[in-house]
């Protein structure tokens, strides 16, 4: 494994309710390596989502800074984010957050629209046959199952061949032997394509089939009992 | 849990229904709203548009008395009988039955050898009741006896005499039936107002009855109806039963004959607005309620029973209702019953005898179709919300219809995604479409006309002239009192002027025409003594033999421009060759039959002492080149025989046109140099500019109401584009946080939401382009009672283009900007989580 493509820097984020704050992350310090393939775990809330959206440029820290491929993203306006979300980075959401008026297909394709670049229509094609939503492509994200949709959101996310993949329980909502060939197809996507690849997980065998494993607690990194 | 909250349902369900209702309305707080805006904004619409449109139509009736110059619908001319009054007072449907009367004209005043004025007599009801809505300032009182005259300033003026007031003396010369005569007057008032009877005296009923006249062969019947809107039948029928006379007119104003056509047009451009506020109510509505299936559906699968969720939702809608509809008739009556009447005052625009009034209908009409259209459009999404499965609720969203397979996707991104925006969302676009369309083919209507009302100053010359001077120093029966009035220095400084486009001249001379027993001149003479019954045939004859030069006529010489008009407006009888070298002239009418032999028969006359002869081709019965006030006839000729016949002819009169027409610079140095003229009290001028003063002053108040009416339809159009599209971001803002995450920056998303504003806009301009152009001119013509040609008010229409393009791009923006905040994606998604 070669240079540091992702890396925070007593990285915080606080959220403001009324008068009450919620230490969402506090001070983490966490790395990734080029081409690694990372699996973060911990309990629900202890702010592993929060920890992707930063890296993902979808959210601001509080204090501490994120670097990712030599960019500080929290030095970044909107539009760089924009741009940076838009090529550097594909994003598997939790809720899947397929756009309800575009079509399965048109929800694949609407990253590599927004760039004006042309869509390498074998590769998509590949992409949802291995996905197994082939099938699916003419229809509306509601109506299709919610593991067809994480299926159809993971499409989205790996069609730009983005350097790095965030997945934020890719597997949530699909059965066991399921959930081994969509981490499957991730490895060897990411192989091909020479992605990072950090994924969010509950179920620990997948965390097993990553390089390294990350655990999270209150926000902090877990350093082992 | 899930019995728990049966159990309460049950148990107290109408206090738990109000207690969610009223929450659901407070954490909904910008649905609600945006309902609440639709609901006030309909109601108000409907209230203030009406409350001033009814001023508008009663300032458009007051305009219509002031420029007739009294309020009448139906005019029996040419004398009445006594029974015929009585017939017309026995009907119910009438209001009042004026009467005037013509008694004669004055010649001449002690300061002023050639006058053109008349007298008139008018009745109790004519004046007092009739007249008084174009009279706006009385001095003194009507005349009651012989020697008292009715003046107006302009009527002074034309006899030299402006100097005089009420009480004053003046000696006037005049003609009635029985003769000349030479009186001393004296002036019992003076009124101000509006009125074609304003170059004329009023005069007292003693008066009349020694002048000759008689009301049987000469008065004029003014008839009122108690309605503005009668029937053609009706019409017909009242004068089928006064048995007229084959000599008498029977004239129905070109409002009342075309008031039904004016009311349907009315009828319809309110129906249009009450749909118009019918279906942003239904839509709005129809949009909240199934925006909200899915929360409805929850409330389902938690135990709340179908009857429940209607009652809870109409609830909800009742609450947002009632407050809507009050508050849109609070705010209608400030602006159209305190704001308005406030403006007109602070601008000083008189309005007359009408007003601002408070009408129980309006109100009625008002509430009614809000809360019809509040009642349906509630029906259809309630049903859907009760009907709907809960899992079938939570999956829901709304009509969109799934596109066929894709045909290759072309064309660039923004374009096509802001068009399957609009398509996928039909009703959406239909309400948008519907709403800007309607206000601005309202606003394209109502300018029209508004517009049309300020174009009522036509000319009848083909030439559209801005300011014609008139020579009238000219008396009847002294061959030597035209005088050059108006020389080449006058002529020369007129064209110099800067704002002067081009002068046309119309010059002639005086000429005698022998008397030839039989022939043109006797002919002639005998047509002038019927309408003058002092002068016997035979008297006329011998005085005629003795001194033609008392009848003398004139002859007027035309450019060839000119001739081409006249000859065209003739039927192009006329050789043209001929006409020009002098062989031929056209016989100006002068108020007499004209029988066809003349017409291509020869006819003598002399100038100087030199002897003529020429050819009458036709017969004109404008009387565009100058009424003159000689006996004899009038001949034109071309230009050039009229040279050829004296070296110099008089100018009777300029035509001038402007570089811009109403030119008021122009204008003034024009008046200057009249002024300067020593002729200037014997130089009459008509000015376009001063008639389209008269007329815009007969306005007064139309033109702002409407301007008012419109601009607030405008407004509330757009308003209702505001909410439209406040309500579809509140419901696609999930959307567009998710287009945010994966990578579209704002700059997009704004070009996005331009171009589906774009597509709004231009949506409703063609459709009010296409469809609008059609029924404003439908409602044009039918309501179109002044034949006005039907001409679109470009500026306005244009800017109100202009304004809906710009509200088009940036509401979207904005209200996008407002949804955003200044949160981060992630926040905004997982309000949805
Ligand atoms: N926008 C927000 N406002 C307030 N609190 C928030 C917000 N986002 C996250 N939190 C809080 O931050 C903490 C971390 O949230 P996060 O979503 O990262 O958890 P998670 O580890 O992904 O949990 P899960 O496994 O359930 O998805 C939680 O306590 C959550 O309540
Ligand atoms: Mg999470």
């Amino acid at each position: 494994m070669e240079r540091v493509i992702v890396k925070t820097n007593s990285l915080s984020k606080h959220y403001h309710i009324g008068t009450q704050t919620v230490i969402a992350l506090d001070g983490v310090n966490f790395e990734v390596k080029e081409r690694e393939f990372v699996s973060i775990i911990g309990k629900s809330g202890c702010g592993k989502s929060t920890l992707l959206h930063m890296i993902g440029g979808l959210d601001l820290p509080t204090s501490g800074t994120v670097i990712v491929d030599g960019m500080n993203l929290s030095e970044m306006n909107e539009e760089q984010l924009a741009l940076f979300r838009r090529r550097k980075a594909g994003f598997i959401f939790q809720q899947y957050n397929l756009i309800p008026d575009l079509n399965i297909y048109d929800n694949i394709t609407f990253p590599l629209e927004l760039d004006g670049a042309v869509v390498d229509k074998e590769f998509i094609q590949e992409l949802v046959e291995t996905l197994h939503i082939a099938d699916k492509l003419e229809m509306f994200p509601s109506m299709l199952s919610g593991g067809e949709q994480q299926r159809a959101a993971i499409a989205r996310a790996l069609a730009t061949k983005p350097a790095i993949i965030l997945a934020d329980e890719p597997t949530g909502n699909l059965d066991t032997s399921a959930s081994h060939d969509v981490i499957g197809l991730l490895k060897v996507i990411a192989e091909k394509y020479q992605q990072t690849l950090i994924v969010i997980t509950h179920d620990l065998d997948i965390a097993q089939m990553a390089d390294r494993t990350v655990r999270l607690q209150d926000g902090k990194i877990w350093k082992g009992k | 849990m899930e019995g728990k909250v049966i159990l309460m349902l049950a148990n107290n369900n109408r206090s738990v229904i109000n207690k969610l209702a009223e929450n659901t309305i407070r954490t909904n707080k910008r649905q609600f709203f945006i309902l609440f805006l639709t609901i006030l904004l309909s109601s108000f619409m409907l209230f203030s548009i009406f409350t001033i449109g009814l001023t508008y139509l009663d300032l458009s009736r007051l305009q219509n008395t002031r420029l007739y110059g009294s309020e009448y619908d139906i005019a029996v001319m040419n004398g009445f009988t006594e029974d015929q009054r009585k017939i017309l007072l026995n009907r119910s449907d009438v209001k009042s039955v004026g009467v005037l009367a013509y008694c004669g004209n004055v010649k001449s005043s002690d300061s002023d050898r050639s006058v053109n004025a008349g007298f008139l007599w008018g009745d109790k009801t004519y004046w007092e009741s009739q007249k008084a809505l174009a009279v706006t300032e009385m001095k003194g009182h009507y005349p009651q006896t012989r020697n008292e005259l009715l003046a107006t300033e302009e009527v002074l003026e034309a006899c030299g005499k402006s100097s005089l007031s009420v009480g004053g003396c003046l000696s006037l010369t005049y003609e009635d039936y029985t003769g000349i005569h030479t009186t001393d007057f004296v002036i019992s008032g003076i009124w101000k107002g509006y009125g074609g009877d304003k170059a004329n005296f009023y005069v007292s009923k003693d008066f009349y009855e020694q002048t000759g006249y008689d009301l049987e062969s000469s008065g004029i019947l003014q008839v009122k109806f108690k309605s503005n809107y009668m029937t053609g039948k009706t019409i017909e029928k009242l004068k089928e039963s006064l048995g007229l006379s084959l000599t008498q007119v029977f004239q129905a104003s070109e409002y009342i004959e075309r008031s039904l056509t004016i009311l349907f047009a009315v009828l319809g451009l309110c129906f249009i607005i009450c749909l118009s506020a019918y279906l942003l109510i239904y839509n709005i509505l129809y949009l909240s309620v199934s925006g909200k299936i899915r929360y409805y559906g929850l409330l389902q699968t938690l135990g709340m029973t179908k009857k429940q969720l209607v009652r809870f939702i109409r609830k909800q809608i009742l609450l947002v209702g009632v407050t809507g509809i009050t508050a849109g008739i609070i705010l209608g009556i400030s602006v159209s019953l305190i704001l308005a009447p406030y403006v007109v005052k602070v601008l000083g625009i008189s309005l007359g005898n009408t007003g601002f009034y408070f009408y129980p209908e309006v109100l009625a009409l008002s509430i009614l179709v809000t809360a019809a259209a509040i009642l349906c459009g509630v029906r259809k999404p309630i049903h859907i919300a009760a009907d709907v499965t809960p899992v079938e609720a939570v999956k829901y969203r709304g009509n969109i219809v799934i596109p066929c397979a894709r045909k290759k996707r072309q064309g660039n991104l923004y374009w096509r995604m802001a068009k399957d925006q609009l398509k996928n969302n039909k009703k959406r676009t239909a309400v948008v479409f519907l709403s800007l369309a309607m206000s601005l083919i309202v606003f394209f209507c109502l300018t029209t006309l508004i517009d049309s009302q300020g174009r009522r100053t036509v000319y009848p010359n083909y030439w559209d002239a801005d300011f014609i001077v008139h020579n009238s120093t000219q008396t009847t029966e002294d061959i030597t009192s035209l005088k050059p009035a108006i020389d080449d220095a006058f002529l020369s400084d007129i064209q110099k002027t800067a704002g002067v486009a081009e002068v046309h001249a119309v010059k002639g001379i005086p000429v005698v025409f022998p008397y030839e027993e039989g022939g043109f001149s006797d002919f002639w003479i005998k047509g002038c003594t019927k309408m003058k019954p002092y002068l016997t045939y035979s008297d006329a004859v011998s005085e005629y033999q003795k001194n033609p030069e008392k009848y003398y006529g004139m002859v007027k010489g035309i450019d060839e421009s000119e001739f081409n008009y006249l000859n065209g407006s003739l039927g192009s009888i006329i050789d043209r060759q001929e006409f020009l070298s002098g062989k031929t002239a056209i016989l100006q009418y002068a108020g007499f039959e004209i029988p066809k032999k003349w017409i291509g028969s020869s006819i003598s006359f002399s100038t100087g002492n030199q002897k003529q002869e020429i050819k009458i081709g036709a017969v004109s019965y404008g009387d565009y080149y100058g009424a003159t006030v000689n006996f004899g006839a009038n001949l034109i000729v071309s230009e050039n025989h009229l040279e050829s016949l004296t070296s110099k002819p008089y100018v009777l009169s300029l035509t001038v046109k402007y570089k811009q027409s109403y030119d008021v610079e122009t204008e003034k140095e024009i008046k200057n140099i009249i002024e300067a003229n020593p002729y200037n009290h014997d130089l009459l001028s008509i000015s376009k500019y001063d008639d389209m003063k008269t007329i815009q002053d007969s306005q007064s108040g139309m033109f702002e109401t409407g301007t008012v009416i419109s601009l607030l339809l405008l407004l509330v159009g757009m308003l209702n584009y505001i909410n439209t599209m406040a309500n579809s971001m509140q419901n696609r803002k999930l959307t567009f946080s998710i287009m945010e995450s994966v990578g579209m920056s704002k700059k997009q998303v704004k070009k996005l939401l331009i171009r589906e504003g774009m597509l709004y806009a231009g949506g409703s301009v063609f459709i009010t382009l296409t469809i609008g152009t059609g029924i404003t001119w439908f409602i044009f013509q039918s309501m179109n009672y002044m034949k006005i040609p039907f001409a679109i008010p470009v500026l306005p229409l244009l800017c109100a283009i202009l304004l809906v393009m710009i509200l088009c791009a940036l509401t979207p923006i904005v209200t996008y900007k407002r949804t955003v905040r200044n949160r981060s994606v992630t926040e905004r998604l997982r309000e949805y989580e």
